[in-house]
C-alpha cells in the first residue's frame, strides 16, 4: 500500500477545517488534487485527535460526574459514542460499569486494600504480600512501593505492576489492560476484570522503572484505540504520517471520487486507503494490484489506466492504448 | 538455570502442602519444567485413573501463563489429541496472581465438568452434545485403557 505525496503546483487552502453544510457533488473534481469537497471530511492531526477525545471525555464527565479516566473507559467500551454511553448509563448503569471494567465482576481474591472513610482504598494490614512476586512488604514500605488498582482493591508491588503492564503493552494492549489480580466468578478463578485507568498506568510507567519507550507505545495505542473504534476516522496510510481524516455525514462512500488529502498533502482513497483512483472503483484497483503482482511490467495503475486532465492534472480515465505507451 | 524466588516459593509450597489428588515435581536439571500427576476426580468418568501432565514455565512467567498438556491419553471435549487443554486461564483470562497450583486445580475441575460448548476436540464435543451418557462411557473406557496401569 502506498500513498503518493502530491507535489503538484496545487496547494490546498486549509485555513478552515470546519465542516460546512455544503453537499458533495460528483463533478466537483476541479477543486484540488483530492476531488472530494472538503465539506465531506475533516483533516485531523494527532493533536486534534487528542483534543476530540478530551472533549468527548469531558462530555461524559459532565453527564455522569465520574472522574475523567472512568469516563474514558465508558467511551472506550461504547466505541467512543457519547450517545451510546448516555443511553446505557440511564438504562443499566451496573451493566455498563462491569462491561467497562470499572466495577468488579464476582469477588476479588486477595484484594487486601479496604475502602476507607473517604471511599478510596487504604491499606489496613501490617504486612502485605505481593501476590505476584510473593514478597512481603511492611506497611511503611508498602505505602511507597505498592499500588492499589481502583475498583477492586488489588494491591501489588510497583515492580510487578510495571512488569505486568509492560507485558500487556508488548502484546498490543493499551485501552484494556486489566488488573493483575484474580477474581472468583461462577465458581471459577480468573483474571480480575478491572481495567487499569490511564493515570494509574502512566504514573507507574513514569516512576517505577517503566521504560519511556513502553510509555510512548501505550500513549500511541490509546489514540489508536480511539481511531480504530471509529468507523468515520482513518489514519493517513502514508509511512510515518500521524494525520488522520474524519469523514462527515455528507461523505458518500459510493460517490465518484472518495479521495481525501491529509494535512501534510498525502492524497488517498478513504475507502480502500490506496492511491486516488477515480473514476475507477476500489475493487478495480484491488484487482489491478493483484494483477501487478503477477505481471510486473506495469507498476502504476494511474499510468496504465488514466491520463491527467489537461486543465487540473487530476487523473481521468484513458480511452484506450496499451500499458506501455 | 536460575529461577525467580516466586517459582522457588511456589515449588516449595506445593511440595510441603500438596493439594488433594495433585502432585507437581520439578525436573532436577530444569526447575521450570514439572512432572504433574492428577488423580481422576471421584465424581467423574476419570475416577480411578492417574493422569500424567507436563507443565512448563516460560521465561516471562508469571506475566504469561504456564504451558500445560496431558501426556496420558484422555477422552475429553476440552483436550485435543496432542493433550493440549482449552482452558481460559491458560490463555486470555490468565492473571499473574494465579499460580501453578491454581492452574492444576482448575484442570482437575475441568475433568469433573467438561465444557462441550468451548471445545478443542470437536469430535468429542459433538459426542457429548449428541449423547452424553455414551460419551462418558467412552471416556471411562479410555480411562481404564490408558490411565489405570
Ligand atoms: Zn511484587
Ligand atoms: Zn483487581
Ligand atoms: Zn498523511
Ligand atoms: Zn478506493
Ligand atoms: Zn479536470
Amino acid at each position: 500500500m502506498s500513498c503518493n505525496v502530491d507535489d503538484s503546483d496545487e496547494i490546498f487552502d486549509d485555513d478552515d477545517d470546519d465542516c460546512s453544510m455544503e453537499v458533495c457533488t460528483k463533478d466537483s473534481h476541479h477543486s484540488g488534487p483530492s476531488n472530494m469537497p472538503e465539506s465531506c471530511y475533516v483533516k485531523l492531526t494527532a493533536d486534534d485527535i487528542v483534543k476530540e477525545q478530551r472533549k468527548l471525555i469531558q462530555n461524559v464527565v459532565e453527564l455522569t460526574k465520574l472522574p475523567g479516566h472512568t469516563a474514558r473507559q465508558l467511551l472506550q467500551e461504547m466505541k467512543w459514542s457519547f450517545e451510546n454511553v448516555a443511553v446505557l448509563y440511564y438504562d443499566d448503569q451496573d451493566k455498563l460499569f462491569a462491561k467497562a471494567g470499572i466495577s468488579v465482576n464476582g469477588e476479588a481474591i486477595d484484594a487486601v486494600a479496604v475502602r476507607g472513610s473517604s471511599g478510596s482504598f487504604v491499606l489496613d494490614q501490617q504486612t502485605i504480600t505481593c501476590q505476584v512476586c510473593l514478597e512481603d512488604f511492611e506497611r511503611e514500605e508498602a505505602e511507597k512501593g505498592m499500588s492499589t488498582a481502583s475498583g477492586c482493591g488489588h494491591v501489588f508491588c510497583n515492580a510487578c505492576w510495571v512488569r505486568h503492564i509492560t507485558t500487556q503493552v508488548k502484546e498490543g494492549q493499551a485501552a484494556r489492560i486489566s488488573c493483575a489480580g484474580e477474581t472468583f466468578v461462577e465458581g471459577k478463578r480468573r483474571r480480575c476484570n478491572i481495567i487499569l485507568d490511564e493515570c494509574f498506568v502512566e504514573e507507574l510507567l513514569r516512576g517505577s522503572g517503566g521504560s519511556a519507550e513502553i510509555l510512548k507505545k501505550y500513549q500511541t495505542r490509546l489514540i489508536d484505540s480511539y481511531v480504530n473504534n471509529n468507523p468515520t476516522i482513518k489514519w493517513c496510510p502514508a509511512t510515518d504520517c500521524t494525520n488522520a481524516i474524519r469523514v462527515t455525514d455528507s461523505f458518500d462512500p459510493s460517490s465518484f471520487d472518495t479521495s481525501v488529502e491529509c494535512s501534510d498533502g498525502h492524497v488517498w482513497c478513504f475507502n480502500c486507503l490506496d492511491e486516488p483512483h477515480a473514476p475507477a472503483e476500489c475493487s478495480n484497483v484491488k484487482e489491478w494490484r493483484k494483477k501487478c503482482q503477477e505481471d510486473s511490467a506495469t507498476s502504476n495503475w494511474l499510468v496504465a489506466y488514466t491520463k491527467d486532465c489537461p486543465n487540473c492534472k487530476v487523473a481521468i480515465n484513458k480511452d484506450g492504448g496499451c500499458n506501455h505507451m | 538455570m536460575a529461577v525467580s524466588s516466586r517459582i522457588q516459593k511456589e515449588t516449595q509450597r506445593m511440595l510441603q502442602k500438596p493439594d488433594p489428588g495433585i502432585s507437581a515435581t520439578p525436573h532436577e536439571d530444569n526447575l521450570r519444567y514439572f512432572n504433574v500427576i492428577i488423580a481422576g476426580p471421584q465424581d467423574s468418568a476419570y475416577d480411578g485413573g492417574v493422569y500424567k501432565l507436563e507443565l512448563f514455565l516460560p521465561e516471562e512467567y508469571p506475566m504469561t501463563p504456564p504451558k500445560v498438556r496431558f501426556l496420558t491419553k484422555i477422552y475429553h471435549p476440552n483436550v485435543d489429541r496432542l493433550g493440549r487443554i482449552c482452558l481460559d486461564i491458560l490463555k486470555d483470562k490468565w492473571s499473574p496472581a494465579l499460580q501453578i497450583r491454581t492452574v492444576l486445580i482448575s484442570i482437575q475441575a475441568l475433568m469433573s465438568a467438561p465444557n462441550p460448548d468451548d471445545p478443542l476436540n470437536n469430535e468429542a464435543a459433538e459426542h457429548w452434545k449428541r449423547n452424553e451418557k455414551e460419551a462418558l462411557d467412552m471416556a471411562k473406557s479410555w480411562n481404564r485403557q490408558y490411565a489405570m496401569n
